[in-house]
């Protein structure tokens, strides 16, 4: 045992001034009493004892006594000390795969490179005798392999070696070096003498020294497209372009293609239009250029990080179906020879907007639904081109070729089967419905609440039932094969219900708005807004992510599947929202299947490379050390907590002794 | 002395009081206590048949009218009764608590005024070691009394008391004629009980009030005690105690404490002596109108 603050032993002075103050501390205090005379009268009545008095002082004494050694004790931090095996030929070789590393020199890689350099070092490493681990740091770090003895050096090599043949063992996304280090940080644990090498191409500005940094670099340079996205400006869209490149300065032709620009209504034909602009890229700085229609450009001459190209009112899109971006050179016009081709190109997706027709039937017509189909209509713009008919009186109703069908009062004989139905206020059964109807309530208080049944419903997302009243309603009850789920309710009679299968969504609203305050309450767009959004879902939220992003995928059918840019089948999803990350660049597209036995025009998503990424001399402060043991070969077993243990137990017995003594 | 008791409103509210002594004593002439004898006041008592020897000017003319028999008509008796009151001088009594020396003063002086508002003779016996000092006389009348007790406030509680001594060489104890009063905390090693008999052998009606203060009643202290006893004379004495107190010991005080008690109550009962045991934080009012109404001393 080794005391690693011996000076606490001084604490053990106490126990000489405890004895002190046993022996100057008065035995007995005086009191002046009027008369002895009753205490003497008692005596008689002491109860007889053992005599342990005696053996309990000596006892409190010793509790006293060992109470006090055991806090010195405690100061001097006693600790055993433990010889840890240390192997100074241990070497840890961390290797970053992220798309960085992808950068090549007459093609060769920079991850290659590395994992050259590390076969090297194993090599070397074995003939010392020494043990090898290889971490790959990609998003999330792993072993390759750990702590591999010369007995497995086959093993390990063959697996280096297959490191550098494999396309996929480098990443296109990000590497996590802190967390890699923290790997490293388990091994040092038990080998704090285990050296670690860093095969990366950032630099850092602050690096632990203890921590070796190979270079993998050669004479690279890349020229990228970092980030593209169209937005759409007084009806025409503006294209904004992110533009830079590393290792080198140089002219760079951008080339945007818009396919299928402002296509005719009657042939849904468009045009290719193309803007071509030179850009000047030093020292790494980013360009950002934007296409803007001059109608609407005002030029500002203190927005200097934005280059402005204004485009003539021919050359303006509105929609399109792709739009495709690409960097040269500009002296030579060639395609680049950088060293990663994939940053060169870059597509923009979604500039067509989705049909979607809304019928709306009632025989009493509401200006509370039509109103906020005119909103919703509004309120989507970008995304449907949402077309709303109202159908008038002695009209006949459609039931088909509408993607949702909104009935109230007036019901269709027989439900719609190709599209979302939503029936308010039913007066009638339609056909296959399920509803079998009771007929009206009405409520002596105008002031009835909903319950709500199923508040974490999607389609119940910041809807308050408390909030809504109703005065009367129609009374139903369902046939459960149908498969209704009940979302609010009123006197236990459901008066709010959906169903979404893939054949057949339905919403049903059992009471007329004039008999609520649901049509002048925020509860009624949410209501709406959340239908839209619950029955007839878009695939993805944007159509450019990064790699490594984890992409929510929703369906109105029964199921998605993602295909590859080289139209190979990757994954089919029938649960949703799925989640998805993409782990190579390019264009992928998403189609689902039948819904309502119509076929879906499928989406397109680009996957880009981290803008992060394309800067292959990147820079960064520090990473985390894995070296946090500063004691070299030797741990130490604390006794600390047993002492404190101890010293609880004496505290203890102490108390426990002073209560006796005062019985 | 801390906390006097003797105002002018104290002794006011004693005035509707009096003293309830037995009838059988006999006492002296003039005074206002009724006895069992017939005497020669204006109050109708009973008829006697006439005997020889009686005084015929007393015979009921208008009773032997209608029965042709002599009879005599008797009047109640109306008489005055010797009150002594014992305090108890010694410094257990006052030293240590000078409210429990106010206190007993102060019931000492109460009883006196109920004495003398009655017309009755009494008489302050201060126990002083083996003698019973008698400063004022005998106190008839309040003016007499209200000078004696202008002194007695400044009374001191010192040394000891030796109360069987200081009944018995009281020069002048009576015999049937009136009420000994005992003011002490019976603290003492001295037989008090032959005192008592003494004085119920004299005839006397007899009152024991013993005094005393919470801390008595509950010591609080506890520990390696030290106690020196007021009346012990130096730390040498025998007196004085050392004592470890503990929560057992306290309960073993507790019940000396009510057993030396109980154990003076069935003396008292016993020999048809008054006794009444009150705590000096126990208001005095309370203690009149309260202790020694149930007792029956007080009327």
């Amino acid at each position: 045992m080794t005391l690693l603050t011996p000076l606490g032993l001084l604490g053990l002075l106490a126990i000489v001034v405890l004895i002190i103050i046993y022996i100057i501390r008065p035995n007995f205090q005086q009191k002046m009493v009027s008369t002895t005379f009753v205490w003497k009268l008692s005596l008689k009545y002491r109860k007889k004892r053992i005599p342990v008095s005696k053996l309990r002082n000596f006892l409190l004494i010793l509790c006293q006594v060992l109470i006090l050694a055991s806090c010195a004790w405690m100061l001097a931090k006693p600790a055993t000390a433990e010889k840890s095996s240390t192997n100074d030929s241990e070497v840890i070789a961390v290797i970053d795969s992220s798309a960085s590393m992808r950068a090549e020199t007459a093609g060769e890689t920079r991850f290659v490179r590395a994992v050259d350099q590390v076969i090297e070092l194993t090599k070397s490493t074995y003939n010392k005798g020494g043990v090898v681990s290889v971490v790959i740091a990609d998003a999330e770090p792993y072993f390759l392999m750990q702590r591999v003895e010369v007995d497995k050096k086959d093993e390990l090599l063959q697996a280096l070696e297959a490191l550098t043949t494999n396309e996929s063992a480098c990443s296109y996304g990000k590497s996590n070096i802190d967390s890699a280090m923290g790997l490293c940080e388990t091994l040092i644990n038990e080998n704090p003498a285990a050296q670690v090498y860093l095969y990366t191409d950032k630099t850092y500005d602050f690096a632990d020294v203890k921590v070796k940094m190979p270079s993998v670099c050669l004479e690279e340079w890349n020229a990228a497209i970092l980030d593209s996205y169209a937005e759409m400006q007084d009806g025409y869209y503006t294209f904004y372009v992110d533009v830079a490149c590393y290792g080198a300065n140089m002219d760079l032709q951008l080339t945007v293609e818009v396919d299928n620009a402002n296509p005719e209504y009657t042939t849904g034909e468009g045009r290719l239009i193309t803007y071509e602009e030179i850009v000047t890229c030093n020292n790494g700085k980013t360009t950002r250029l934007a296409f803007i229609n001059s109608a609407i450009y005002q030029p500002n001459e203190e927005d200097t990080s934005t280059i402005y190209i204004p485009l003539d009112m021919d050359e303006c899109v509105y929609s399109y179906n792709e739009v495709h971006l690409s960097i040269k050179d500009a002296q030579t016009g060639d395609f680049l020879e950088d060293s990663i081709e994939k940053d060169n190109n870059f597509y923009i997706y979604g500039g067509q907007k989705e049909k979607l027709r809304v019928q709306y039937v009632s025989s009493l017509p509401n200006p509370f639904f039509s109103n906020i189909l005119l909103v919703l209509k509004e309120n989507y713009s970008e995304h449907w081109d949402m077309e709303v008919v109202e159908v008038k009186q002695g009209q006949q109703p459609a039931t088909e070729g509408f993607d949702f069908y909104l009935f109230e009062h007036t019901m269709p004989s027989a439900m719609p089967n190709d599209g979302v139905v939503f029936l308010v206020d039913p007066q009638s059964t339609p056909m296959s419905s399920g509803i079998n109807l009771l007929g009206k309530w009405q409520f002596k208080d105008p002031h009835t609440t909903l319950t709500e049944e199923m508040s974490d419903h999607p389609l119940m997302k910041y809807v308050t039932g408390e909030d809504i009243t109703v005065s009367q309603y129609t009374r139903a009850v369902f046939d459960p094969a149908y498969d209704y789920e009940v979302l609010m309710s009123v006197d236990e009679y459901p008066v709010l219900l959906a169903k979404n299968t893939p054949k057949s969504k339905v919403a049903l609203l059992m009471f007329d708005l004039h008999y609520s305050n649901l049509g002048i309450m925020k509860d009624f767009p949410i209501l709406m807004h959340n239908m839209f959004q619950y029955f007839l879902p878009s695939m993805v939220e944007k159509n450019v992510f990064d790699i490594g992003e984890t992409v929510k995928l929703q369906a109105r059918s029964e199921s998605l599947t993602i295909f590859s840019p080289a139209g190979e089948e990757i994954k089919t999803f029938t649960e949703f929202p799925g989640n998805y990350q993409f782990v190579e660049p390019g264009t992928y597209t998403l189609e689902q299947s039948e819904f309502f036995e119509k076929t879906l025009d499928p989406e397109k998503i680009y996957v880009q490379l981290p803008a992060e990424e394309c800067n292959i001399w990147a820079h960064d402060e520090t990473f985390s050390t894995p070296y946090t043991k500063e004691v070299e070969g030797t741990n130490y077993k604390y006794w600390l907590f047993y002492i404190a243990a101890g010293l609880v137990a004496l505290l203890f017995i102490e108390w426990w002794l002073q209560c006796r003594d005062t019985m | 002395m801390k906390g006097s008791y003797l105002s002018d409103k104290f002794f006011s509210r004693l005035e509707t009081m009096s003293l309830n002594l037995k009838s059988s004593l006999s006492g002296y002439f003039g005074g206002k206590h009724l006895v069992s004898t017939y005497g020669q006041t204006v109050e109708f008592a009973d008829f006697r048949e006439y005997q020889l020897g009686d005084d015929i000017r007393r015979i009921d003319w208008n009773l032997f009218s209608r029965f042709e028999k002599y009879f005599l008509k008797l009047f109640t008796d109306e008489r005055q009764m010797q009150v002594q009151i014992f305090l108890d001088c010694s410094a257990s009594m006052g030293k240590e608590d000078p409210q429990k020396g106010a206190y007993s003063i102060a019931t000492a002086a109460a009883l006196g005024f109920l004495a003398v508002h009655n017309m009755d003779k009494v008489s302050f016996n201060f126990m002083k070691g083996e003698t019973a000092e008698n400063p004022y006389g005998t106190i008839v009348g309040k003016t007499a009394f209200f000078r004696a007790i202008g002194d007695m406030e400044k009374m001191e509680f010192v040394d000891d008391s030796d109360i069987e001594a200081c009944v018995k060489n009281c020069p002048d104890t009576g015999r049937n004629n009136g009420l000994t009063v005992i003011v002490s905390d019976f603290f003492t090693e001295s037989n008090w009980k032959k005192a008592v008999d003494y004085l119920c052998y004299h005839k006397r009606q007899v009152l024991l009030v013993q005094v005393l203060s919470p801390q008595e009643i509950d010591p609080s202290y506890d520990g390696r005690v030290n106690m020196i006893d007021s009346e012990s004379v130096d730390i040498s004495d025998t007196k004085n105690m050392k004592l470890k107190i503990t929560r057992s010991m306290q309960k073993a005080y507790e019940e000396a404490l009510n057993d030396f008690r109980e154990d003076m109550k069935t003396f008292c009962s016993k020999r048809g002596v008054d006794y009444i045991s009150i705590s000096s934080d126990t208001p005095i009012e309370k203690v009149l109108f309260g202790e020694l109404l149930k007792v029956g001393i007080m009327a």
